[in-house]
């Protein structure tokens, strides 16, 4: 008897820690009832742009500066099924062959947009309007960005064009891959988002090299120099800058440009390259902020009077809109990294910038400076969250210099949450994070099937207004890859 | 318990367990990517919610599904918020809500292809009959493969209906306008037929004699239900309200029936479920091989029946409901269900949905009727092979996590295998919710659980919650390879419907 009572209890303790989740077979299954309450959060979310046809990921959002209630989101929204363009095996991502019928297909990847003007009470949908303007098959990499005026603009990378000539789809398949005959489009509103003016180009695979900057050498092959644009408004003096990545140098490497336009996108500069032949690197999406524009990447090489050992971090400062830039070496304080690095411009402080690293995959440090880059401080533990690595991440300023960071924490399986944390210094101190995804989202390999064409999802970003956190990411929840909207007061904080 | 006394015991315990884990095979806990239901958001936004969804299966070909929802702005256009009920001001915001043109619609979802891909539209019943809203929806399939969807359409368009005042305790006009309505589908619900009225309001002519319905809100025609018989091809819509025989003080809830026999575009007398001797409310109903059969609580019968009410009764139909040869039905052994099986109110399920007593019948085997009824934290399933003269023991076909209460249930039978399944919720203390399935590969003789959820709904957000209202149900249908759920959820931060499916290997 004192055997089995034993017994008893040692079944039921095992039960009660390794039983958990599994129905038996024949009987109802176990009590998955929370054990204990419901934790509460700060923060409001819910999926705001997907289905279960068409997903949504890498998601970009803007606060109008001249109308909080005016939020505008823009996501990659793909199909996640299309006929003919079956998903790779395991983690193989799609043939070449159904990468090129996925992009031919048209509307197969489109980029959606959700605008609100009542501080996402109620929100309004609309698809990009650069496919049938320009007849191409698909948009991706959506973007949003809001002008110094309230001026708003919606963008994407618009490319494989309708009809493809046989030329051209033979071009597609090269692996590199060819040439994809795209560009970065965006169209602008300025009645807050209620009309939209005609599609026009930025920058593309049409530019000739007299459309680049003396010194600019494009590899003209691939999305060169148009993948993953981003709009960046300099609010003091209301240029806008749109940067796109590709490959360029000598010898050629991964490189980013960017052009300048002072008339919210009606005309543009010539198209600059963030690196330069003596300080040539990846990266450096460039920041904008009273009347300068910086950028930081990794250099592969520096002049040898810098004495720099390379890889090597590079800041660079523009008082040209990026014609010219007064690039150095940086060097970090403490045991900071020499590479890697993410920028934010503090609108709020001229010569305040806040740079974001990731170390060991598991801390955001951010390190701040008041002086254009001349001199470093930190870092400062912006993230971490023990037992899971940082996915994706962004930070942003808000209009009066809060400066605030989101990441998705990641699972050792590959389940995530997301998480913000401000800084109401500029960039010294951070709050303790919070969570802002009320539930777990799965992995994406979970989700395969309903995964956004295992495509679109390549970031997740934030932005501040002088009330709240706004917040998009990709998550799975909803049994299918969609973008999530979720914000929190930075009285939260 | 010593540390050391505990860890000891859970050595034995573990080493016994595993050991007939490993005898019988049975599959450990599954992580996250082993569930063994497909599960997603179908139909809703952060704009305008999708709730008491209904799912079928097209007979005629399973990979032709079709999903409706009550779909409710969850702000005004206004921008108002629902006022949580009870609280001042709820009676002026839902009387705001009901003006609405629009405010209510239905939602559509229809795959082709087994639920790879949705096609989404919404119902033209507020267009074509100048209503504000069609609510509680509906959606069926016929045995030829004709799909259908229905929805209560009412409420003169803008605050017209109004004109005639509202109830003091809910808002509800006092005469709505509309009644319930049905379309048609004959190519797999690419297009649609115009509305049809089935159960209009204010038609008092329409009921068999004898039968006074009461005008009020909308009684008699609330919370419609769709059934049809795969070997006739007569089609069933039901509604409720109350009604009086003689005396109008003292009508009753019941459950109205209105059949039709070409597809909807015409309808018989309206008759009530249950009778003057078999007196009952609300309770389920299903149909097959020329049976229209009815399963309610009862709360009097015929004296010489010793019965003891509310007790439940099981009646057949070969005329539309116009006479019904009732039976009673053994109660359950312990903790009988009559109290629950007797409940009325919005939130009773008629048709074999919802709470109360369910019924389905076999289309592949007549005769055979299974009847859910709860016993306090189970669902138990009697089943009768011979038209409800006999009745099996009841069998255990769910049962709860300890603590949990039952939310929304639903049975059916597949149309061509004779597979059983039921859905059910289980409500958590603080008021989070899942959804869990069963099925009986044998007609219903015994019966295996599978979870639907992957996780836990949170309990409703009232700030994108369908305005407060549209949850008064979730479905089930079974073909020959799946078992096809569709129910309410706040998972995706607003209610929104979930499709879920597991396939029936998995049972």
């Amino acid at each position: 008897m004192k055997h089995t009572k034993w017994l008893f209890v040692g079944i039921t303790a095992y039960m009660a820690v390794f039983g958990g989740g599994s129905p038996a077979y024949g009987q109802p299954g176990p009590n998955n009832a929370p054990s204990t309450p419901a934790p509460t959060y700060k923060s409001e979310e819910y999926l705001l742009i997907g289905d279960a046809i068409r997903g949504s990921g890498e998601p970009i959002i803007v606060v109008s500066p001249k109308n909080p209630n005016i939020i505008l989101v823009g996501a990659m929204a793909n199909l996640h099924y299309v006929e003919g363009a079956p998903l790779g095996v395991g983690q193989e991502r799609i043939s070449v062959e159904s990468r090129v019928k996925y992009r031919n297909t048209p509307g197969s990847s489109i980029s959606t947009y959700a605008i609100t003007h009542d501080r996402g009470r109620t929100w309004r949908f609309f698809n990009d309007p650069f496919r049938d303007h320009f007849k191409m098959n698909g948009t991706a990499d959506a973007f949003v960005g809001a002008g110094k005026d309230g001026t708003l603009f919606i963008g994407a990378m618009n490319f494989f064009p309708l009809n493809a000539s046989p030329e051209m789809l033979e071009l597609e398949k090269e692996p590199r891959p060819g040439l994809l005959f795209g560009a970065t489009d965006i169209a602008w509103s300025i009645d807050d988002g209620k009309t939209w003016s005609t599609p026009t180009h930025v920058m593309g695979q049409y530019n000739k090299q007299e459309d680049y900057a003396p010194g600019v050498k494009p590899v003209f092959l691939g999305k060169t120099p148009y993948d993953r644009p981003f709009l960046i408004t300099d609010h003091s003096t209301g240029t806008i800058y749109i940067p796109g990545s590709g490959s360029g140098g000598e010898p050629p490497h991964g490189e980013t440009f960017f052009r300048a336009s002072r008339d919210n996108g009606k005309t543009w500069s010539p198209i600059y390259s963030s690196d330069s032949l003596d300080y040539p690197g990846g990266g450096g999406r460039p920041v904008a902020a009273n009347g300068v524009v910086a950028v930081a990447y990794n250099a592969s090489s520096a002049p040898a009077s810098t004495g720099a050992k390379c890889p090597c971090l590079v800041f660079g400062l523009s008082r040209d809109e990026g014609k010219t830039f007064d690039r150095h070496i940086v060097t970090l304080p403490g045991n900071g990294p020499v590479t890697g690095g993410t920028l934010a411009a503090d609108q709020s402080h001229p010569g305040r910038f806040a740079l974001r690293t990731i170390t060991a995959r598991t801390e955001m440090q951010v390190y701040l400076t008041d002086d254009y880059g001349k001199t470093w401080t930190g870092p400062a533990v912006a993230a971490r969250v023990p037992g899971t690595t940082i996915g994706k991440s962004d930070m942003a300023y808000s209009p009066r210099g809060e400066l605030a960071v989101m990441w998705t924490a990641v699972n050792p399986d590959g389940t995530y949450t997301a998480w913000s944390a401000v800084s109401h210094d500029g960039g010294s101190k951070f709050s303790e994070p919070l969570q802002v995804s009320h539930g777990t989202s799965p992995p994406r390999s979970s989700i395969k099937e309903r995964g956004n064409n295992w495509d679109g999802d390549d970031l997740a970003s934030v932005t501040a207004d002088n009330d709240f956190v706004h917040i998009v990411w990709a998550d799975g929840r909803a049994g299918f890859l969609g973008s999530w909207y979720g914000r929190v007061p930075l009285s939260a904080y | 318990m010593t540390q050391n006394r505990f860890w000891s015991a859970v050595v034995v315990g573990l080493t016994v367990v595993s050991a007939t884990v490993l005898l019988s095979q049975t599959a450990a806990p599954p992580r996250t990517e082993a569930f063994k239901s497909d599960e997603y958001l179908l139909l809703g936004s952060p704009n305008r919610g999708a709730g008491e969804p209904m799912v079928f299966v097209n007979p005629k070909d399973s990979k032709n599904i079709i999903v409706v929802a009550m779909a409710t702005l969850n702000h005004l256009p206004t921008g108002e918020s629902p006022v949580p009920r009870g609280q001042p001001g709820t009676v002026e915001i839902r009387v705001k809500e009901l003006s609405t043109p629009d405010g209510s619609r239905t939602d559509i979802a229809v795959t082709h292809d087994g639920g790879k891909t949705w096609e989404f539209s919404e119902d033209n019943f507020r267009k074509v009959f100048n209503m504000n809203r069609c609510s509680d929806s509906f959606a069926g399939s016929g045995p030829d493969g004709t799909l259908y969807v229905g929805c209560l359409a009412y409420l003169y368009r803008g605050a017209a209906a109004f004109a005639g005042g509202f109830m003091p305790n809910n808002g509800e006009a006092k005469n709505p306008g509309g009644g319930t309505a049905i379309a048609w589908s004959m190519d797999k619900g690419k297009t649609w037929s115009e509305p049809k009225w089935v159960h209009p309001l204010l038609s008092p002519q329409l009921y068999a004699p004898g039968v006074h319905p009461v005008a009020d809100q909308v009684a008699p025609v609330d919370r419609p239900y769709f059934a049809a018989d795969g070997r006739t091809g007569t089609i069933y819509v039901t509604g409720t309200g109350p009604a009086y025989t003689d005396d109008p003080a003292t009508p009753r809830g019941r459950t109205f029936i209105r059949a039709s026999h070409d597809q909807g575009r015409t309808w018989g007398v309206i008759y009530p479920m249950d009778s003057e001797d078999y007196q009952g409310g609300r309770g389920g109903f299903s149909a097959a091989h020329g049976f229209l059969a009815v399963a309610f609580g009862a709360t009097k019968v015929p004296a010489n029946l010793n019965a003891q009410c509310p007790c439940t009764v099981f009646g057949t139909s070969k005329d539309d409901g116009k006479t019904f040869n009732y039976q009673l039905v053994p109660e359950l052994p312990a903790d009988p269900a009559a109290t629950d099986a007797g409940r009325g109110g919005r939130g009773g399920g008629g048709g074999g949905f919802g709470g109360g007593a369910m019924l389905a019948a076999d289309p592949t085997k007549e005769g055979r009727y299974a009847l859910a009824r709860q016993s306090r934290d189970k669902l138990m399933v009697s089943l009768t092979e011979d038209g409800g003269k006999t009745w099996l023991p009841p069998v255990l076909a769910a049962q709860l996590p300890a603590g949990a209460t039952f939310g929304h249930r639903a049975m059916k039978y597949s149309a061509t295998t004779g597979t059983l399944a039921l859905l059910w919720k289980a409500t958590y203390a603080d008021r989070s919710y899942d959804m869990w399935s069963s099925a009986s590969l044998d007609g219903g003789r015994s019966f295996k659980t599978v979870r639907v959820s992957h996780s836990v709904s949170p309990p409703l957000n009232l700030e994108r919650g369908n305005f407060g209202f549209g949850d008064d149900l979730a479905t089930v249908d079974v073909d020959g390879e799946y078992v096809h759920m569709v129910w309410g959820d706040n998972r995706s931060g607003f209610f929104g419907t979930w499709y879920g499916r597991v396939p029936l290997v998995n049972y």
